[in-house]
């Protein structure tokens, strides 16, 4: 019955939620002060800070055998994996000496989606831009 | 309330009945919890995914999702997150009466989960509406209006807002029918030996629905409150 008996007391349920309140209105009140692109890194200081409470003391990790640590160490770690290799390719692409720069490069997004005939109605640009970027497109490929 | 006391200590708990290839309750327990999490991991590597599309628009087009994203209310946003943080405890401490056997309580905390679950799913559907009501909802083929600086990135991150927050409601309501189901067997007082397990794992579930909630909202939501007054349109 050990698990069953190792009770997280009621106490620490309250503690952690008050933490998390305080995590929300900070995050929100930090997103509103310019502080360039820290403000992502200090967003995302807060969300880990309240996810690592929540795995911890709310899914009972803490008191949870070594085999649950690993699973969830397991899920963290590979996640990161994904997202930095992913991250990698992209943000060094940009990097390398290229023979085809046009085919490395993203799409454009009006190569995926052209402009509706209403949008171009509506406001009255845009329909020269997308055969420009048809044409530049054919001179790539020759 | 004297009804949710606990029973007399004389007939209190016995050990929960462990089924039949398990040798005890902690084996059965751990297998239990570690099933779960095995699930939850495949939850994280799904969100990733979504998560990982986000990250490269982002980091192509900064500005249109600070401007997209300050089309979002905040606000509601917000009060969403409160919402879902309560639930989070309202469940944890279902959990931990199902530890102790107190039945009906587990009962009453999966009734007021279920209740704030559908407070935020009712502003979700809300914050929805206007959406498609201002033409920026980049679904079914809609007119999408942006009268903004880049309308395309702008689509893309409506499309990844729409996608992201609907897979996430999507497991909100996959968890709010699952907490349902175990109601009448906590009014039935079936947890009252600290057969807590069922418990266990649909609050594991909750807690992470609540964990993707607490990275979207930044993501989503708080893009760039700071650089821009709100776009022109």
């Amino acid at each position: 019955m050990s698990n069953a008996d190792e009770h997280t007391g009621l106490g620490a349920y309250f503690l952690v939620y008050g933490a998390l309140m305080v995590g929300l209105l900070a995050t929100v009140a930090v997103s509103y002060v310019p502080l360039g692109s820290w403000n992502l890194v200090v967003a995302l200081a807060i969300a880990f800070t309240k996810a690592i409470l929540v795995v911890l003391i709310f899914m009972h990790v803490l008191n949870s055998p070594r085999l649950t640590w690993i699973a969830v160490s397991a899920g963290v770690i590979w996640l990161a994996i994904m997202l930095s290799l992913m991250m990698a390719d992209y943000m060094t692409r940009s990097w390398l000496p290229t023979r085809a720069p046009a085919d490395m490069a993203l799409p454009s997004y009006r190569e995926l989606v052209p402009l509706s005939d209403q949008a171009i109605q509506a406001h009255g640009h845009g329909a020269g831009e997308a055969s420009q970027d048809k044409e530049a497109a054919h001179d790539s490929e020759e | 309330m004297s009804t949710t006391a606990t029973l007399p200590s004389a007939t209190a708990k016995r050990t929960p009945v462990v089924a039949h290839h398990f040798d005890d309750w902690d084996q059965q327990y751990d297998a239990c919890v570690l099933g779960m999490w095995t699930f939850l991991v495949t939850e994280v590597m799904f969100f990733g995914g979504a998560i990982g599309v986000y990250m490269i628009y982002r980091w192509q087009y900064p500005m249109a999702f600070a401007h997209a994203s300050n089309e979002l209310d905040v606000w509601l946003g917000t009060f969403n997150t409160f919402i879902l943080l309560t639930s989070s405890l309202t469940v944890a401490l279902g959990v931990r009466y199902a530890h102790t056997g107190e039945s009906r309580k587990v009962g009453w905390m999966l009734i007021g989960t279920i209740f704030l679950g559908a407070i935020f799913l009712g502003i979700k559907a809300y914050e929805y509406y206007t959406k498609f009501h201002h033409n920026i909802a980049p679904l079914l083929d809609l007119p999408f209006d942006w009268g903004g600086a880049d309308p395309g990135p702008t689509k893309i991150f409506f499309g990844l807002y729409f996608g992201m927050t609907g897979i996430h409601a999507l497991h909100m309501i996959i968890g709010v029918v699952l907490m349902a189901m175990f109601i009448p067997a906590a009014f039935r007082n079936e947890y009252r030996d600290g057969n807590s397990l069922g418990v266990e794992v649909i609050g594991l579930y909750w807690h992470f629905v609540d964990l993707v909630w607490i990275f979207l909202f930044p993501l989503l939501y708080l893009v760039d409150r700071a650089i821009t007054a709100p776009p022109a349109l």
